[in-house]
């Protein structure tokens, strides 16, 4: 049973998992957030939503820690921001939907983290930067109109890279229907890669 | 190539997405190879599934604009306290559900299975067994008749007009409405042997209420009345026709007080009629309270249910 400890209101809350690990809280935010960041975002099309989204569900993991039993910590975070997003989205249904907002630019010049558009390849061409920025744009806009269910389940395997198993521990339902929804999440979204084969990579617009 | 167009068979999009992954062992591995070595539609959509997939992991993971460290646990929230009833443990609510459940299945079984139609069936030998007593009524009226003069009562052909409907009536009384069946029975009845006084049976063949009914059985018992009745008089025979002929002189006088008493028993078996058709309406009035019990408990154990799934995460 995990454990939470804090000796002090500024402290580092610390937690001890099943097997006895400890280790702070902060630690497993550290960890984490950039992938439920990443996750939030691409599920709710919305940088600040998103961000709202991980605030949350980072303080329902505090609470919840206690019911953690110390198994798999990523796929227990990306379970708890999976369902946060749900339940944001489904608040949100009446609304209409906000489209993907690029990420505000700042006038200093301090070094930001990798953006938007810093793909790996550092010595690309400004040609190189901005197909590559709108391929992602595409990317994202064709997750964006996936189902919800097979858009989570193609961001847990295929972008955060869990495993099955894992998936379906995140996503709160059987091996089967994550195979089944990882399956036509990506034929969907190669379907609508299809339609804007001209923001693809020439290897992919030759296949097509 | 006919043959091999014929036994061709395209591979899933999730048995190729599971290949894509190496998630495939042993002979399902062994025959997607063979299947995608023959196939080229398959090899395309493979390789597309792979670049789209590729794609999706090229994906950059962008840092968010502020860390979620926290520096302090953060404040309880103010939980709104439920009522005692939402209180209750989970079992209270799958307990009451059950057994509103199986409640409301005892009765439905009971009233499909005949449970209620024995009353019913009760009911209706009831109704059909006064019919045959207003044709017998109106048979001896009739013969006893032929001592009047002509001109003695000209609503007589009107009673026995109305009878023989009645009498039609209370057969379908089987089908439907007992109420309705009752009362044209008794209609029948008093307006056969109510022949001494002209304006009584005109009024009861009409569906005038005894003392005492209210306005429901007259609007019940009056569409009898309205009934092509020389068809249906036809129908019964050539002793209906002959009354129909002597009935005008009808002149019998029958004694008042065997008469009340006529009326006095059709007005308990009418009694009885709303009885037992008050407790059929009563069961099945219970049948939709339990039902509506056991539904009402179940969706408070879903809704439990899905607030504890959200709070345990």
């Amino acid at each position: 049973m995990a454990q939470i400890t804090h000796t002090s209101p500024h402290a580092n809350l610390r937690v001890t998992d099943q097997s006895g690990q400890v280790s702070c809280f902060d630690c497993v935010i550290e960890t984490h957030q950039t992938q439920a960041y990443n996750l939030a975002r691409r599920m709710l099309s919305d940088w600040a939503l998103a961000e709202d989204a991980v605030q949350e569900s980072f303080v329902s993991a505090y609470r919840a820690f206690n019911r953690f039993r110390g198994e798999n910590l990523t796929a227990w975070v990306l379970r708890i921001v999976s369902n946060t997003c749900r339940d944001m989205l489904r608040s949100r249904k009446s609304r209409p939907t906000i489209s993907l907002d690029p990420l505000p630019t700042t006038d200093s010049d301090e070094p930001q983290g990798p953006s938007a558009v810093d793909l790996p390849s550092t010595e690309a061409s400004p040609e190189d930067r901005a197909e590559q920025s709108e391929l992602k744009s595409a990317i994202e806009g064709c997750l964006d109109d996936l189902q919800e269910d097979r858009r989570l389940a193609v961001l847990l395997v295929d972008v955060h890279g869990l495993s099955y198993e894992e998936a379906s521990e995140s996503m709160g339902c059987s091996l089967g229907t994550v195979k089944s929804r990882v399956s036509r999440g990506r034929g969907g979204l190669r379907d609508c890669l299809r339609q804007t084969g001209e923001l693809l990579p020439s290897r992919f617009r030759q296949e097509v | 190539m006919w043959i091999f167009r014929s036994t061709h068979k395209h591979i899933g999009q999730d048995t190729l997405s599971e290949y894509l992954d190496g998630r495939l062992r042993g002979r399902p591995l062994e025959r997607v190879e063979l299947q995608l070595a023959d196939c080229d539609a398959c090899r395309q959509e493979l390789d597309e599934l792979r670049a789209a997939v590729a794609m999706l992991q090229a994906l950059p993971m962008e840092e968010p604009r502020r860390s979620f460290v926290m520096s302090a646990p953060p404040p309880e929230p103010a939980r709104a306290r439920p009522n005692v009833a939402l209180r209750a443990p989970n079992w209270v609510y799958a307990g009451a559900a059950s057994v509103a459940a199986l409640a409301f299945a005892v009765t439905i079984s009971i009233d499909a299975t005949g449970g209620l139609d024995s009353d019913l069936d009760s009911q209706d030998t009831t109704v059909t067994a006064s019919a045959p007593i207003a044709e017998t009524t109106v048979q001896s009226a009739s013969r006893s008749g032929d001592t009047s003069g002509p001109s003695e009562d000209a609503a007589a052909p009107q009673q026995l007009a109305a009878a023989a409907p009645a009498a039609a009536t209370a057969e379908q009384a089987d089908q439907g409405d007992t109420a309705a069946g009752g009362a044209a029975a008794f209609g029948a009845e008093a307006g056969a042997t109510g022949s001494g006084d002209a304006t009584a049976p005109v009024a009861a063949a009409a569906g005038a209420p005894p003392p005492g009914e209210g306005p429901a059985l007259t609007q019940a018992a009056a569409p009898p009345v309205v009934a092509p009745q020389p068809e249906t008089a036809g129908a019964d025979g050539d002793e209906v026709t002959t009354t129909n002929q002597s009935a005008k002189s009808l002149t019998v006088e029958e004694p008042v007080i065997e008469e009340q008493t006529d009326e006095l028993a059709h007005i308990g078996d009418l009694i009885d009629d709303v009885v037992i058709s008050g407790a059929s309406a009563w069961w099945r009035a219970l049948e939709v309270a339990v039902g509506a019990l056991a539904i009402l408990f179940l969706a408070g154990l879903f809704f439990r249910w899905r607030a504890g799934r959200r709070d345990s995460v």
